[in-house]
């Protein structure tokens, strides 16, 4: 019950042990990595870093959907796999591999890549079925390519209950989208917009919306 | 100790017991009680924490997870609280006292508890979408467990006091039921005892045992005063009788020192008889020794003037003259012989010699040679000693006589042409007695005679058949008895006859006789 109760409050009195060990491993990381670009192989190891970044926040995508709730139909009762939409130039690349047969509530999930706006604009048939299959599926995630058209999409998948996610700086004032990546001292974390999530007919968890960096919540 | 105290003791000690027991008991209950209620609440927080870690732990979020941790502290007997991985890595930490103290892991995916080192360690998995994403582990030290048994106990050792002073008040005011009776039947018996007073009777109160051990006391003080009074009339019976007995007893004590004293006079009496018996009875002796003494010389005279008489007459006188001064000296020979005898018989009694040690072989020789000489060639007689004959301690005189006699004795009693024969032998009898046995080959006597041959004058034949005065075994007869010894016959008609008789053998003390022949030399 006093779990419950209370109002977690920073306390970080106990915790320091802890916090000196991470900024410890820190250190060495970020000692290795500057070893690492004063050598050859720059590129290479800041792709490694960037992919590792990325199968996190594949994972991240996975672990959303059990902690938001989607309005009655959205969710199917057969055993229809989840779709998670990725629109954009995707920096994913091999970042699911190792959760592809991860089954979510016992469904399987299904990544489904679409071309960016810019691209889908050129055939207004292509343009309405990719729209179509976006609205079908339960997540997007946003790539930073298409962060000037980011209201656009949001407006086109308007009342499909569709989990809108990025990672660009903005991505929940200037389009309303629900959740955005944000990068702290090398972890990955998120950032939440009460305000687009209600919009969109979802529900967050609160378990969620404790762990967001930061929530914007509808003012009333 | 007295059965007031025994009583409260007994209620006391029951009461204490029980309490103990049922104190002993409730704590043991309540200790498991709180052990299982302990358990459950630490592993309802660890799944609460659990589920709470969900989302931090799948969202990697460290601080979120040490946040919800935080909250612990709340309950300040948590020492440790964790957050583990499923790769089995710390997560997140909270640790009430120091930081270094580690858990040791348990298995992840299982809900469980552990008592351990005073502590309860429970564990319980995190899932996220049924698949376990990590494991929380909660330590909770014993403290309040301790405080509620310290609180129990002391609380339980309360009532213990308090219950025991009640049951102390309530006994003491209880236990009267049982000891008031018994306090005043012991009174009761302690006030008969000391004054004998049987005459009172114990109060009944209730009808039980002790209503029945009051009836049972009443009744027995009736059965003691019942005896009790009959002990008295009893005991003035005995008295009254003691009392006649004692008069009785008196009465005949009086009696008999009367017929003591009559009995003293009559042992007087009969001793001044006795003593003019014996006065008479030496009187007579002497007037026989004297009598036959003094008789035997005008009787000599007779035999002798007869005997000239008869010489110088031979032939002259008419043949029934001859025959009567015949029978004349036949008749006083005779009177001197019995004279002699007489004399004899008389001197055993007056004219004893003391007891000398005698050769008996040496008296037989003598009287061989010598006073029966005459006889044993007269009738060709023999005497045989087939073995030689032990030293007597007699009257030597007497010894001679008494032997002369029984020999002379058994030649004469012979049939006609028969050679005599007398064998003497001896043994020794009791009494240090030396018996000797003269047995002859006459005519024997018959076993109707037998008591009667050793009286005086007594006489078995006639004068014509053997010669006789009949003195001469009453002689004998007298000598045996002076000589304490005793004489008897054994014999059966024509088969000879056996005459013994005992006298003292030869004492190991020194004789009179012994003692001058010392003293001489």
């Amino acid at each position: 019950m006093p779990i419950l109760n209370t109002k977690v409050a920073p306390v970080y009195a106990e915790g320091v042990s802890l916090k000196l060990l991470m900024k410890i491993r820190i250190y060495i990381l970020m000692v290795a990595m500057l070893v690492l670009l004063a050598g050859t192989g720059t590129q290479v190891q800041a792709d490694s870093a960037a992919s590792k970044e990325y199968q996190v926040k594949a994972a991240f995508l996975y672990n959303f959907i059990m902690f938001v709730e989607w309005p009655h139909g959205k969710i199917t009762d057969g055993n229809e796999p989840l779709i998670i939409g990725i629109i954009g130039k995707d920096p994913f690349e091999g970042a699911f591999e190792p959760i592809k047969d991860k089954l979510i509530n016992g469904r399987k999930v299904v990544i489904k890549r679409f071309e960016g706006l810019e691209k889908l604009r050129k055939s207004e048939a292509e343009m309405n079925r990719a729209i179509e299959e976006v609205r079908k599926s339960q997540l997007l995630f946003i790539c930073r390519s298409e962060e000037k058209v980011i209201a656009q999409i949001v407006d086109l998948i308007k009342g499909a209950n569709v989990l809108t996610i990025g990672d660009m700086p903005k991505f929940l004032e200037s389009g309303g989208g629900i959740i955005n990546f944000v990068m702290e001292e090398e972890k990955v974390r998120f950032e939440i917009n009460g305000v687009a999530a209600e919009a969109a007919g979802l529900k967050i968890r609160s378990q969620l919306l404790r762990l967001a960096k930061r929530v914007i919540e509808a003012k009333k | 100790m007295a059965i007031k105290y025994k009583l409260m003791t007994i209620i006391m000690l029951s009461c204490t017991i029980g309490l103990i027991l049922a104190g002993g008991a409730f704590i043991g209950w309540e200790q498991r009680v709180f052990r299982t209620s302990m358990t459950q609440n630490l592993s309802t927080q660890a799944k609460m924490i659990a589920d709470n870690c969900k989302a931090s732990l799948a969202f990697q979020d460290t601080q979120d997870a040490e946040k919800i941790l935080q909250a612990l502290h709340v309950d300040s007997s948590i020492t440790i609280g964790c957050v583990y991985t499923s790769n089995e890595e710390l997560f997140a930490a909270y640790y009430r006292d120091y930081p270094e103290v580690k858990l040791q892991l348990t298995n992840l995916r299982r809900q469980g508890f552990d008592f351990k080192a005073g502590s309860l360690t429970v564990s319980s998995p995190i899932i996220l979408d049924k698949e376990i994403i990590g494991a929380v582990f909660l330590r909770s030290d014993l403290t309040p467990m301790y405080t509620m048994l310290k609180r129990s106990s002391q609380i339980i050792i309360a009532v213990l006091f308090i219950s025991l002073l009640a049951a102390f008040l309530v006994s003491s005011k209880l236990q009267t039921v049982i000891s008031r009776p018994i306090l005043n039947l012991a009174q009761l018996a302690k006030t008969v005892s000391e004054r004998k007073d049987y005459t009172t009777r114990a109060l009944k109160q209730s009808n039980d045992e002790v209503g029945l051990l009051i009836d049972a006391f009443n009744e027995m003080l009736g059965q003691i005063q019942k005896r009790d009074s009959e002990l008295f009339d009893a005991k003035e019976g005995l008295a009254r009788k003691v009392d006649e007995r004692t008069a009785e007893l008196s009465k005949t004590n009086e009696q008999m020192t009367v017929e003591i004293a009559e009995r003293k006079q009559a042992e007087l009496k009969q001793q001044s008889l006795n003593a003019e018996l014996e006065e008479a009875n030496n009187e007579l002796k002497n007037f026989v020794y004297i009598a036959s003494h003094d008789m035997r010389e005008p009787l000599r005279k007779i035999t002798s003037f007869g005997t000239m008489l008869e010489k110088s007459l031979s032939g002259k006188l008419v043949d029934d003259d001859a025959e009567n001064l015949r029978f004349m000296v036949d008749g006083a020979t005779r009177m001197t012989k019995m004279i002699e005898g007489l004399l004899v018989y008389s001197r055993v009694s007056t004219k004893a010699n003391p007891a000398e040690i005698v050769d008996l072989n040496e008296i037989v020789q003598q009287l061989q040679q010598l006073e029966l000489s005459i006889v044993l060639e007269e009738k060709q007689a023999t005497i045989e000693v087939p073995k030689p004959l032990p030293n007597v301690e007699v009257d030597p005189v007497q010894i001679r006589q008494l032997m002369q006699n029984f020999i002379a004795n058994g030649i004469k009693y012979q049939a006609k042409g028969n050679l005599p024969r007398i064998t003497i032998t001896s043994k020794p009898a009791a009494d240090g007695m030396i018996r000797v046995e003269v047995t002859d080959n006459g005519i024997g006597i018959a076993p109707e005679n037998q008591g009667s041959v050793f009286a005086m004058f007594k006489r078995l034949h006639s004068r014509n058949e053997y010669e006789g005065t009949g003195i001469g075994l009453a002689v004998c007869k007298k000598i045996v008895e002076r000589h304490g010894g005793k004489v008897g016959i054994e014999s059966e008609p024509g088969k000879g006859a056996t005459f013994w008789f005992t006298v003292p053998a030869v004492s190991s003390k020194p004789t009179a006789v012994d003692k001058e022949v010392e003293s001489s030399v």
